[in-house]
């Protein structure tokens, strides 16, 4: 097999396997410890429907970072609604039923907001004495596959073709654009990255909401 | 731009509290390490600890919340810096990210100078827990103080006046103020002349009852400082015609392990349900304060020993609060008390959820509170919290920074009363009026209820 | 173990200036420290009162009285107390009256 015959076709695959594998694991593990030390927080959303309501506004909403850190807010909302319409966008766009003109004004979104974090997380005191190199790193992690993706989307061959071919489970070296190559990398190796690192929190959320801060006796 | 703010050392260099330990300094290091991994095997801290240092968004809206960042603007103030001091740590040692990329993603080897700027640091925050209530990530600074706390403890870090109280209070029949018996008990019979002085009738404060229904545990300085909430307590346990008793051997809610030490905490706690199995009492219950109540009702069943088990916990203010509901007590048409406000004490109030109780007891007995903003979950800690009340040295600290904010909150209600139902924040409070020159008196919440009881207690 | 000199005099005292041990008090101490604990000038008759009544207590007792107690037994209230003892019972009239330390939250 060449490097591009595994790029085409194995990497994918590993990529999507390793981050579902690694977010159950941690998932699972979170899961699995022992009952700790009750350490609620009073007052807390009565019932599943009130505490539901409140972590879907908080998801959708980023409703605290808005009430407390607006400038930070900005950024953060984007880049996270950004990244969400990403996969949206793709699928929809594989599916023809959105222009590539649609996925690529999310790639410059997706491009802009880390470029902004990292500008006042750079240049605002308090957020720079709270940043560590990860922070920078993911971000600019984050800038790379959006400058990948333009890169790669103004290209001739359409990457439809291999795209279906692999939701097919019938990927086709041949039919991947070579320009997609850095794009496909950046994104995989995002992907196996992400349970690992600090953004983890779309799995510890739940936890450290439910089973701490709103824990009943 | 790769700015790497985790070297920059504290800290303020006017900050008086300093504590010695005596290891070396590269000793230190090492049983640090050893304490930390220690802590992060236990079940009791598995999943908070590990979540809260895997996972901070870094947003600092935790700063916004923390009276003392508000107070000073310093960077060394903010939540989410302090919380790495040990999170970096935690990373380079006990995380395979942090081994293998070091820097990259925030961990750092650990010096003794790290531990001297934790020292500081972790004693420069309340454990109020403000912080965590809009923290996206649920993430709660004020506990990894606390962990931060245990293992400075480990290695000889504690204040001062934090050991001398503890150490007397473990010393045997001790207490944290070194209250002898024959003191206590000669401070019991003056309060009963006292009731009888105001109110007319005998109202006892029974001791070493065998079998009494409740058995009563004061923060021990209330013996030196709170008369009236004492006596308020005992009217109403008195008007409620409930079966209730002082022991003469523990009497002594206070329990400052939960600042900094998980073992005295859970010696302390045994000792005290030691004298209410003595007595042979169902409910121990703790008088007005904040963390004793809460070291109490959150540890009891994890450092309890197995036989004290049964014994039931509560806070006087939900006793109170039921023998209203009952009707076992009743109160009077209100006396004019002039305004008051309420003070929410964070270990009764975010710790326990009892923001209610008081106030609709203040509402029974006719007492209207002009309510302090914001209040609740988001009231300010009074900046004694964390055990920080109890070192003198760190005195204008309080006055000038931790209960800064405080100060200005309690002068905007315009109030004559404050009303606190902690001995540690009436301390702190008491001192933040005459410092900040509020015209206004600090007062325990049985001071009032007690006062406003109807007089069927004469029957 | 810190030393504190006054009046010519030194005293054994605890990292926060309290007499470490009772009965090496004596008039002069009191009077010598007076000033660092906020009281202009000589000690006043109310003063000596006070200090004798806390130094009697705690000799029955091993430490002091609970202050309504202190204020009824003189037949003071909370704001003369304070006059007299800008810096508080707890911290300024024992300290004179050579008692030791308050510890806990007093
Ligand atoms: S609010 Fe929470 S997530 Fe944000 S910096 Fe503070 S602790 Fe971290
Ligand atoms: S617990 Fe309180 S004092 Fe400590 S960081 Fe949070 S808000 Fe600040």
């Amino acid at each position: 097999m060449t490097g591009m015959e595994f790029i085409a076709r194995v990497f994918p695959y590993l990529a999507l396997g390793l981050f579902v594998l690694g977010t159950a694991w941690r998932f699972l593990r979170w899961r699995s410890l022992p009952a700790h030390l009750k350490w609620t927080l009073y007052p807390f959303p009565k019932g599943t429907a009130g505490q539901l309501k409140y972590m879907a506004g908080e998801i959708f909403t980023f409703g605290t970072i808005y009430r407390f850190n607006r400038r930070l807010w900005i950024g953060a909302y984007v880049l996270h609604m950004a990244m969400g319409g990403f996969v949206l966008f793709s699928i929809l766009y594989l599916a023809g039923w959105l222009p590539g003109t649609a996925v690529r004004i999310i790639l410059w979104i997706l491009l802009a907001a880390p470029v902004y974090l990292v500008a006042l997380r750079s240049f605002n005191k308090y957020l720079r004495a709270v940043t560590t190199p990860e922070e920078f790193f993911n971000l600019i992690f984050l800038a790379a596959f959006a400058v990948a993706g333009l890169a790669a989307s103004p290209s001739a061959m359409s990457p439809r073709a291999y795209f279906v071919g692999l939701m097919l489970m019938r990927p086709d070296a041949a039919s991947l654009p070579p320009e997609l190559v850095p794009a496909i990398l950046l994104g995989g190796l995002f992907l196996i990255y992400l349970p690992w690192s600090r953004m983890i929190h779309y799995i510890s959320k739940y936890f450290a909401y439910h089973a701490i801060k709103w824990q009943k006796n | 731009m790769l700015h790497p703010p985790l070297d920059q050392q504290p800290i303020d260099p006017a900050y008086p509290f300093r504590s010695e330990s005596p290891l070396s300094r590269e000793e230190r290091k090492a049983r640090f390490l050893g304490a930390l991994k220690g802590i992060l095997e236990l079940d009791l801290y598995d999943r908070p600890l590990k979540m809260y240092l895997d996972t901070c968004a870094r947003c600092n809206n935790c700063a916004g919340q923390c009276p003392v960042f508000q107070a000073t603007g310093d960077v060394h103030d903010l939540p989410a810096w302090r919380s790495d001091l040990l999170r970096r740590v935690y990373r380079r040692y006990f995380t395979p990210s942090g081994r293998l990329l070091g820097r990259l993603v925030g961990a750092k080897k650990l010096t003794a100078g790290d531990i001297d700027a934790m020292v500081e640091a972790f004693y420069r925050c309340t454990m109020c827990r403000r912080c965590a209530v809009h923290c996206p990530l649920a993430v709660d600074n004020a506990l990894i103080t606390r962990i931060g706390r245990v293992l400075l403890a480990e290695i000889g870090f504690v204040p001062k006046n934090i050991t001398v109280s503890v150490a007397a209070q473990l010393a045997k029949g001790g207490n944290t103020s070194s209250i002898p018996p024959a003191a206590f008990i000669d401070t019991l019979d003056f309060l009963e002349e006292e009731l009888v002085d105001e109110t007319g009738i005998n109202i006892p404060i029974p001791r070493d009852v065998e079998g009494a229904e409740y058995f009563f545990a004061a923060p021990v300085s209330d013996y030196i400082m709170e008369a009236d909430t004492l006596m308020g307590i005992a009217r109403v346990f008195h008007a409620a015609g409930a079966s209730w008793t002082v022991g003469t051997e523990n009497y002594d809610a206070i329990n400052y392990g939960l600042f900094y030490s998980d073992d005295k905490l859970e010696e302390i706690l045994n000792r005290l349900l030691a004298e209410v199995r003595r007595l042979k009492c169902g409910t121990l219950v703790i008088g007005e304060c904040g963390h004793a109540t809460k070291a109490a009702l959150l540890f009891h069943k994890v450092f309890g020993r197995s036989e004290y088990r049964d014994i039931r916990i509560e806070s006087i203010l939900q006793v109170t609060r039921r023998f209203l509901a009952e009707g076992k007590i009743s109160f009077a048409a209100s006396k004019d008390q002039g305004s008051v406000t309420y003070h929410d004490p964070c270990n009764l109030g975010r710790g326990l959820g009892l923001y209610e109780e008081p106030r609709e007891l203040l509402a029974a007995a006719g007492i209207e509170v002009v309510e302090m903003q914001p209040n609740r979950e988001m009231n300010l800690c009074c900046g004694g919290g964390g055990g920080l009340v109890v070192a003198p040295d760190l005195h204008d600290w309080r006055m000038s920074v931790g209960g800064l904010l405080k100060a200005e909150q309690l002068r905007a209600t315009g109030a004559k009363t404050v009303v606190a139902p902690c001995a540690n924040c009436k301390k702190q409070l008491r001192e933040l009026v005459q410092h900040h020159n509020i015209d206004m008196e600090v007062a325990g919440l049985h001071d009032l209820v007690g006062r406003a009881l109807t007089r069927e207690e004469k029957a | 173990m810190p030393t504190i000199e006054l009046a010519g005099k030194t005293y054994e005292v605890d990292e926060d200036g309290f007499l470490e041990d009772l009965d090496k008090w004596n008039e002069e101490f009191a009077q010598a420290y007076a000033s660092t604990e906020d009281i202009q000038g000589t000690l006043t008759e109310e003063h000596w009162k006070l200090i004798h009544y806390l130094r009697n207590y705690f000799q029955q007792f091993g430490i002091a009285p609970m202050i309504r107690k202190v204020c009824k037994d003189n037949g003071i209230d909370m704001k003369k107390l304070y006059e007299l003892f800008p810096t508080g019972p707890a911290k300024g009239a024992c300290k004179l009256a050579g008692l030791s330390k308050p510890t806990g939250c007093v």
